[in-house]
């Protein structure tokens, strides 16, 4: 019978034909059920995941507002009340940390569609890294950590990629290496052979946390000592880098931790 | 000449802020508390810059960014918590001329108000009361010759050390914190270095003395440096 239905006769004539026996017909009806069932489901739980992601986004973007209150009630009371300072810089640094975990969240929420986003054009791998450090500026400034850039590149780096992504990318990059890092240290940043490599100086992650720190929710025991890793981070370079096909190595050792990105 | 800036937020506590920071810094501002005719404010208040929030209530700011462009040329700024491609694209479609995400930095919204009101009433139109020499005691730091000088003692500066210079003078007799100066001397291509700091406060004391300044930079160990009057400093 299933042997019949599988390879003999269409669907057509088996709804159309008389000859065939009343558990033939009968099956064929629950099959079709079972597919309508199925495509309702999907279609439900399709509207379920719009509907909340559009629920995170509008959150989200709500919590913006209280935040740029909060920031610049601070910068107000920066000139006012210069005493106080340090307690102001404090104020400043966390509310920075909410917002970026913020914005994982919504760049972990984008990311879901990733592929369908992309946009592959022709790019300057160096111009690229060179906003990405101009966008952190205050970051790598509050924390006394200086960008050294080199390119030993003798012509361009041209490369194929999506620029949004790949900025988002190397932002978080960027960061972690400036959150890892000793005090007073500098964040080596260099383009070689289209190779980008990032290296920072300071605690190497512990062997039994590497192979880990790309898995979503997980937070090393320096990110859980240092209380701000959110563990969406390095989850989304891996997701981003392996949909733009750029293979990627983290290693650490010796007290340095260097990603590279070949592209 | 002050200009004159429209913040139409409905967020009570941002627009309350934004108004302080700017009449701080020489602005008028113009509050719109009634989103129902804002264009009738608009109309009033005749403003040099128009601060928009996106969501507002009745309307939102796309509706007034084109109600504004149908009788004026005026830059609009939109100041929204969406940050993604569309709705800037939206905005800019719209009418508006720039936009900034929440949260963001005062240094960051000045730049964009200067930005625009240079490009659409000159160059910095008040020019003449602007005080371009900044003197502390008999020392002159000229902004617009780029020079240090003291009586009949000149010493000009490199754009570095004048930038440096500019932020102790102006914070005398306040500390300069580090942060600020890598901050002030940042530069997009070659970012900044340590060293480059150092290298710079050392040349600028060097010149201060040159001058016979009364003035010298003191540091102040893992903090900053701060611009000192050696007469007044009591041993």
């Amino acid at each position: 019978m299933y042997k019949t239905l599988t390879t003999n006769k269409s669907m057509n004539q088996i709804m159309e034909g008389n000859s065939h026996s009343s558990i033939e017909r009968q099956f064929f009806n629950q099959l079709m059920a079972l597919k309508q069932e199925a495509f309702r489901n999907e279609v439900t739980a399709n509207n379920h995941l719009k509907q909340q992601e559009a629920l995170i986004s509008h959150s989200v973007h709500q919590l913006k507002t209280p935040l740029a209150s909060i920031n610049l009630i601070v910068e107000n009371n920066q000139l006012k009340n210069p005493e106080l300072d340090s307690i102001w810089e404090t104020l400043l640094l966390e509310s920075h940390k909410l917002d970026n975990s913020l914005n994982q969240v919504l760049l972990y929420t984008r990311s879901t569609h990733l592929l369908a986003d992309l946009n592959i054009e022709e790019l300057n791998l160096e111009s690229i890294v060179k906003e990405v450090i101009n966008d952190l500026r205050n970051y790598f400034i509050q924390l006394s950590i200086f960008p050294k850039f080199k390119n030993h590149d003798d012509e361009a780096t041209i490369i194929y990629s999506d620029k949004k992504w790949l900025r988002v990318a190397i932002y978080q990059l960027l960061t972690n290496a400036i959150k890892y890092s000793d005090p007073d240290q500098s964040v080596m940043i260099t383009i070689s052979n289209c190779q980008l490599i990032i290296t920072n100086i300071g605690d190497s992650i512990p062997k039994k946390d590497i192979n880990r720190v790309f898995d979503l929710f997980y937070t090393g025991s320096k990110g859980r000592d240092k209380g701000e890793a959110t563990g969406i981070g390095l989850y989304l370079v891996k997701e981003i880098l392996t949909a733009l096909e750029h293979d990627f190595i983290l290693t650490s050792q010796n007290h340095e931790t260097t990603v590279s990105i070949d592209f | 000449m002050t200009y004159n800036i429209l913040i139409i937020e409905d967020e009570v506590l941002i627009r309350e802020q934004l108004k302080e920071y700017l009449e701080a810094h020489d602005f008028t501002c113009t509050i719109e508390t009634n989103f129902e005719n804002i264009m009738e404010t608009f109309n009033k208040s005749n403003p040099h810059l128009v601060l928009m929030d996106i969501n507002l209530p009745v309307f939102d700011g796309y509706y007034w960014a084109r109600k504004i462009r149908q009788t004026s040329t005026i830059p609009i700024i939109i100041v929204s918590a969406r940050n993604n491609d569309i709705d800037q694209i939206y905005g800019i479609e719209n009418g508006a001329d720039d936009f900034i995400t929440k949260p963001f930095s005062f240094e960051l919204l000045m730049v964009k108000i200067n930005s625009h009101l240079r490009r659409v009433y000159g160059e910095y139109a008040p020019t003449e009361n602007r005080q371009n020499i900044l003197t502390i005691g008999q020392t002159n730091l000229n902004i617009d010759t780029v020079e240090l000088s003291n009586s009949d003692f000149n010493e000009s500066l490199s754009i570095t050390e004048l930038k440096l210079a500019k932020s102790l003078f102006e914070a005398y007799p306040n500390l300069v914190k580090r942060q600020k100066f890598f901050s002030v001397i940042w530069d997009e291509h070659d970012f900044v270095e340590e060293n480059t700091l150092t290298v710079n406060i050392k040349r600028l004391r060097n010149k201060l003395s040159l001058v016979h300044s009364d003035l010298e930079i003191r540091t102040i160990r893992g903090a900053g440096y701060q611009l000192v009057n050696k007469n007044e400093t009591l041993y």
